[in-house]
C-alpha cells in the first residue's frame, strides 16, 4: 500500500544532487584559494573539510552523501552521472518491491472470489483436465495485466503526470467504491 | 493437454476480464506508478495466484476466504492507493518544485 518511498527517494537524490554541486562549489573555492597547492594534497584536505558541510541527520545514512562519493565527485564531476544511475537503480529495485507487493497485495484481494476466479473454478469443475484450465486462465490473466499496463503507460506518455495522477487516484476511488458497493450488496 | 479446452479457458477469462476492475486498476497503477515492470508482474501475479487458489482448492474457496472481509480489504487498499495518488503526489510534485527554486 505504499506508493511513497520511491516519490520520497527521488526526493532524497535531488537534495543529495544540491549537496553534491555544494561540495562541488567548495572544492573549487578552496582550489582558488590554495593555487600553488599540489592537486593531490588538495584533494586531501577537500576530503577532511567536506564533512564537516553536511548536515547530520537522516541523510548521513544515504550512500550517495558517502564523503568518499563526494569526493569522487569533487575530483571527476563526470563520474557524477554513472553514480546517480548506479544509486537510482539501487532504490527503484526496492520501490520496485514495494510497487510489486502493494499491486499483487490490493489485486489479489480484490480477484478472490470474483467472476473470473468462479469462471476458472466452475470449468476446471466440469473439465477432466483442471490444469489446462489454469494454464489457459493464467495466460489470459497475464495477457490482460499486459494489455491494461501498456494502456496505461502509452497514456502516461500523452497525459500530463498531474492529470493522470487525478485520473488513476479517481480510477482506483471509483474501483474502491465497487468493492464497497459489492460487499453491502450481499 | 487439450487444446481445444486450453483455447476456450484462454478466450473465456480473455473477454471476462477486459475492462473488468483489475485490468482498470493495471491501468490507473501502470500509468501513474514509477515502475511499469514491478505493477505488470504484481498484477499478474495475483491474477495467476488468484485462479490458482480456484484451480486448486475447487469449490472450498468459499469457505476458506470469508468474501465480505477480502473484499472490504481490497477496498480500503484502493481507497488508500487512490487518495495516496491524489493527495500525496501534489505535495510531494510542491516539495521538488521548491527544492528546485532552492537550487536555482
Amino acid at each position: 500500500m505504499n506508493l511513497s518511498p520511491n516519490t520520497s527517494a527521488s526526493s532524497t537524490v535531488e537534495s543529495a544532487t544540491a549537496l553534491e554541486r555544494e561540495a562541488l562549489e567548495l572544492e573549487t573555492a578552496f582550489h582558488m584559494d590554495s593555487s600553488g597547492i599540489e592537486g593531490s594534497s588538495s584533494q586531501v584536505d577537500a576530503h577532511s573539510t567536506l564533512p564537516t558541510q553536511r548536515p547530520t541527520g537522516s541523510l548521513v545514512d544515504s550512500p550517495v552523501v558517502d564523503s568518499s562519493a563526494v569526493t569522487v565527485v569533487a575530483i571527476a564531476p563526470q563520474a557524477d552521472a554513472s553514480h546517480m544511475a548506479h544509486h537510482h537503480a539501487e532504490l527503484t529495485w526496492q520501490a520496485e518491491l514495494k510497487i510489486f507487493l502493494s499491486t499483487f497485495a490490493t489485486i489479489f484481494l480484490a480477484e478472490v472470489g470474483d467472476k473470473t476466479q468462479m469462471t476458472v473454478l466452475l470449468m476446471s469443475a466440469e473439465s477432466k483436465s483442471p490444469w489446462t484450465v489454469f494454464v489457459g486462465a493464467g495466460a489470459a490473466l497475464i495477457a490482460t495485466s499486459l494489455c491494461g499496463v501498456l494502456l496505461g503507460r502509452w497514456l502516461a506518455q500523452r497525459i500530463p503526470p498531474q492529470t493522470l495522477d487525478r485520473a488513476a487516484g479517481v480510477l482506483l476511488l471509483g474501483i474502491s467504491a465497487l468493492l464497497l458497493l459489492d460487499v453491502l450488496g450481499h | 493437454m487439450n487444446l481445444q479446452l486450453l483455447g476456450l479457458a484462454f478466450v473465456t477469462v480473455f473477454i471476462s476480464e477486459l475492462g473488468d476492475k483489475s485490468q482498470l486498476a493495471a491501468i490507473a497503477l501502470g500509468g501513474s506508478s514509477k515502475s511499469v515492470r514491478a505493477v505488470f508482474l504484481g498484477t499478474s501475479a495475483a491474477l495467476v495466484v488468484a485462479s490458482f487458489f480456484g484451480v486448486w482448492l475447487g469449490e472450498g474457496v468459499g469457505h476458506l476466504f470469508p468474501a465480505h472481509w477480502v473484499k472490504l480489504a481490497a477496498a480500503v487498499g484502493f481507497a488508500i492507493m487512490g487518495v495516496r495518488l491524489l493527495l500525496l503526489r501534489e505535495a510531494d510534485n510542491a516539495e521538488t518544485e521548491e527544492a528546485l527554486d532552492e537550487r536555482a
